[in-house]
């Protein structure tokens, strides 16, 4: 105990202080969220937005168990949702094979029904965070459908679907040898003597490290070098014959090479390739890459230091257990705090996707509403940059974009929008309330469940006509926020 | 079922009343928030998306080696021809399609800058135009456009509705930022400002810092920003124009139609920015009666008709900037076309001009003067005709103020505008 300049009592003196002060601080801004805020909450973040009715039903289950179901989408019956797809974009099933053979005619229909397959599992897919999390993940390694065509197709089933729950590793890998990735980020042309250094940065700088986040433009043309090889193309013969990924070692660079200090002596070819890869994954700069990025979708546009420090901490340990990141953010308690309910906005995607499911939407022809999206700015799989479409308020919340929203709103409650009817359940819904009061109990309570908005409550509950109702609701400020 | 737009609107009784866009409820708007606005110059940017031909456009008919790089490309030199450029000084000449700018020029009201761009040279369009537009070339990071940030950095509380906004559905890059700018939707409105203008205008009195409450007020300035500005804009735009001289019935004539009302209604516009795409002519460029030729002739018309349908006094107070990510090989290829290259020009229209002049350095077109022997060379950076922009039109001193990130070379003034 000797050299210590401050006594134990100062120093129990200071920690009831501050410890009383913490405590008092906790009391006046600490409110827990309500049973149906909570619920509330889980649906906007983890789903695109509650069904009509759902509330109800997660709330009787409890939030928590929905979240596990959620987490472990495999335990999940999607039957339905098969079906759908069976039916409307059967062209998901197809190899890369069979893709590339298909006429002009059919592959316009092949982008079509990926289009509409992103739309449709948004609405009615039971596995609600999947979807949540393929859109991020869509996003994050994003290739346009407008270069790389039917590619895509194969890409959203084989790479972004199977690995969303994996490792962060295998998911990169996946990527960066499928033929959508190696063509929208041209390195299917980069060879020997005549390098293509698009991947190589994007690599670096979208996918794992973050912007100048640790790499030169040295490391780039060096990563490069390493990655010259990483093809495409028809290989075997005759009934073996299929298109995918390949390495040509011809086109190879071969001589020694040293990317963000790790060291090759450029013998390994692929190999040499997959380290290289493999080292990024793993990465601590890129583990707080991916955590900032997770946790900025999932909680607040502006993650707490603390929640980014131990999310980032469980990717490493976990080496990269993507599942694992998962439960850490939505089972931390910056997940439900109440400064983060209702903190975000949502992109056009959600609003769509949302609207729909609230109201119970049937979808017969999804024509109307990839143009409405489009319109609003975010067309599936056409994000022209290379980042993704963003997630942030700042990149959707601009006057015009409130416009569309409106407008589709309107639409869709005076039944204007062509192959998309509000569903029976929804009606009934509402049209079993015995006074106005009720029934804008109900409609508040279909479209938006725990929002805290006196003005749209007031001018629903004043409307006389339910159309008018509910399109106030879906237009409101609060059924933008999520 | 269907209800007509009317019934619809009729039976939303509680927001019928107060929300009829009628000009009654738009004088509201403009008492309550449009301010008498002091007279701001205002600047219109034009932007040839595609990269435009630069020598095609400002052409150096003097240079002796022009006809050797463009065999098919050329142009006659100066004299009465309808195909004859037509002359600025001893070196440059419009293209003979540009008569009503040349006429503007000969008044001293547009002038001409060569081989401007970027110091950074992607050849790609998406990445050059990014960079210009965000005036912060190969930094990522910098998400704002570099119109966004002066307005941002010069905003006040009691602003004008119609400060800035863009007549086109998708709003320019370099108008995208913290500051809202209204992107003019290309769909029908009325309904939807009808039925949501009560919903939005409600001020609440809530200051709490919970982020869902932060969100929601967000939403709703931006919602009731979206109401004032379209409705504003939509009546102004409603309104019949008596043509001094009539507008070409393309895009960007109508365009410049709107834009020459807002303009004449005086409600402090100060800065907007217009697109035109389809520049990029790798095959069958066409500069005299082709592809080239067409479009500069409307840009040329549709501008002329501008400024005669403003008129020459508020005319002193507006500045026309057109732009290009880059120009294109200086030697045409062999599709009869060009491809993309780097320096390229810029062009300046308006009263705040020291027109009648070619800025910039000029170092002919030698091939060892040449950017990798085949483009023309970047001598002026672009970020200094911004930063002339904004310090000659508003006072605004943008290098100082670190708004163009890392961009401190004094390349020496260009001057091509009057301090207003």
């Amino acid at each position: 105990m000797t050299g210590s300049c401050v006594s134990k009592s100062t120093i129990l003196m200071v920690l009831l202080i501050s410890g009383f002060e913490f405590s008092s601080a906790q009391a006046k801004n600490y409110r827990k969220l309500s049973k149906l805020e909570a619920t509330s909450h889980v649906l906007n973040r983890m789903a695109f937005g509650p069904r009509t009715d759902e509330v109800r039903e997660v709330i009787k289950m409890s939030w928590r168990k929905w979240v596990e179901q959620q987490l472990n989408p495999q335990t999940l019956d999607d039957n339905r949702m098969q079906q759908i797809l069976k039916k409307k974009c059967p062209s998901l099933k197809l190899s890369m094979t069979q893709l590339q053979k298909l006429d002009r005619k059919q592959r316009r229909r092949v982008k079509k029904e990926l289009t509409d397959s992103v739309l449709l599992r948004a609405v009615y897919s039971k596995r609600q965070f999947k979807e949540v999390m393929v859109e991020f993940w869509r996003d994050h390694f994003n290739v346009d459908v407008n270069k790389v065509a039917f590619l895509a197709t194969h890409y959203e089933e084989n790479v972004l679907r199977s690995h969303v729950f994996g490792k962060f590793e295998d998911l990169l890998m996946a990527t960066a040898k499928h033929p959508a990735m190696l063509v929208y980020l041209d390195n299917y042309v980069s060879r020997n003597h005549r390098l293509n250094e698009n991947y190589a940065r994007e690599l670096m700088e979208l996918h794992t490290l973050g912007v100048d986040n640790g790499y030169t433009q040295k490391d780039v043309i060096e990563l490069a070098r390493v990655l010259t090889g990483w093809t495409c193309g028809w290989r075997g013969q005759g009934a073996r014959r299929e298109y995918i990924h390949f390495f040509n070692a011809r086109v190879h660079d071969n001589k020694p090479a040293t990317v963000v200090g790790l060291k090759l002596n450029g013998m390994g070819g692929e190999s040499d390739g997959e380290k290289v890869i493999r080292y990024f994954a793993n990465h601590p700069k890129t583990a707080r890459f991916i955590s900032t990025k997770l946790c900025r979708f999932l909680v607040n546009d502006e993650p707490s230091e603390n929640l980014l420090n131990r999310v980032t901490a469980v990717f490493l340990e976990s080496g990269g257990d993507l599942r694992k990141v998962y439960r850490a953010i939505v089972f931390s308690p910056e997940f439900m705090d109440v400064n983060n309910y209702r903190a975000k906005f949502k992109t056009p995607l959600e609003f769509m996707a949302s609207t729909l499911r609230a109201t119970d939407a049937r979808i017969a022809s999804t024509t109307r509403l990839n143009r409405a999206l489009n319109l609003m700015g975010q067309p599936t799989y056409e994000c022209l940059e290379p980042t993704g479409y963003n997630d942030s308020a700042e990149a959707w919340l601009d006057p015009g974009v409130m416009i569309y929203r409106w407008n589709f709103a309107l639409d869709l409650v005076r039944n204007k929008v062509k192959g998309v009817k509000i569903g029976k359940k929804f009606v009934k819904n509402v049209l079993e309330s015995r006074s106005q009061m009720d029934r804008t109990r109900r409609v508040i309570m279909m479209v938006i469940p725990g929002a805290n908005d006196p003005f749209t409550k007031k001018l629903v509950s004043r409307a006389s006509d339910i159309r008018v109702m509910v399109a106030a609701a879906l237009g409101s400020p609060s059924f933008q926020q999520q | 079922m269907n209800m007509k737009r009317r019934d619809f609107l009729k039976q939303s009784g509680v927001l019928g009343a107060a929300a009829c866009v009628s000009s009654n409820s738009l004088a509201s708007y403009e008492t309550a928030t449009t301010v008498k606005p002091k007279r701001k110059p205002t600047l219109i940017t034009v932007y040839l998306r595609g990269g435009a031909d630069s020598l095609g456009i400002v052409v150096p008919y003097a240079d002796r080696r022009l006809p050797t790089v463009r065999p098919t490309l050329a142009m006659p030199g100066p004299a009465k021809g309808k195909k004859n450029v037509l002359p600025l000084d001893e070196i440059f000449g419009f293209n003979p399609n540009m008569k009503a700018l040349h006429k503007l020029y000969k008044q001293k009201l547009c002038s001409a800058i060569v081989c401007v761009g970027s110091p950074h040279t992607t050849r790609s369009h998406f990445d050059a135009q990014d960079y210009m537009e965000r005036a912060a070339p190969r930094l990522r990071n910098v998400r704002t456009g570099w119109l966004n940030r002066y307005l941002d950095e010069t905003r006040t509380s009691r602003e004008a509705n119609l400060r800035a906004f863009s007549l086109q559905s998708l709003l320019p890059r370099s108008l995208r930022g913290d500051y809202p700018v209204l992107a003019r939707p290309n769909a029908k409105a009325d309904l939807a400002l009808a039925m949501y203008s009560q919903l939005y205008a409600q001020k609440t009195r809530s200051r709490s810092q919970k982020m869902g409450l932060k969100t929601q007020r967000r939403i709703r300035a931006f919602g009731t920003r979206t109401i004032q500005q379209l409705s504003e804009l939509n009546q102004i735009i409603e309104r019949p124009l008596k043509e001094v001289v009539p507008f070409p019935k393309s895009r960007f004539g109508k365009q410049l139609r709107d834009l020459a009302k807002i303009v004449n209604a005086e409600r402090g516009l100060e800065v907007t920015a217009l697109d035109i795409g389809g520049w990029d002519h790798h095959i069958n460029e066409g500069p005299i009666e082709g592809q080239l030729g067409k479009k500069l002739g409307d840009l040329s018309e549709s501008i002329g008709a501008f400024v005669e349908n403003v008129g020459s006094q508020r005319m002193e107070n507006v500045l026309i900037l057109i732009m290009s990510e880059f120009g294109r090989t200086v030697k045409e290829n062999g599709n009869k076309g060009s491809d993309h290259g780097h320096g390229g020009m810029m062009i300046a229209v308006g009263g705040p001009v020291k027109g009648g002049k070619v800025y910039g350095k000029w170092t002919g077109l030698e091939k060892d003067k040449l950017y990798q022997q085949r483009d023309l060379p970047v001598h002026t950076d672009f970020r200094l005709v911004f930063a002339e922009t904004l310090k000659d039109l508003y006072g605004f001193d943008g290098m100082k103020l670190g708004m163009f990130p890392q961009y401190n070379t004094a390349l020496g003034p260009l001057d091509f505008l009057q301090t207003m």
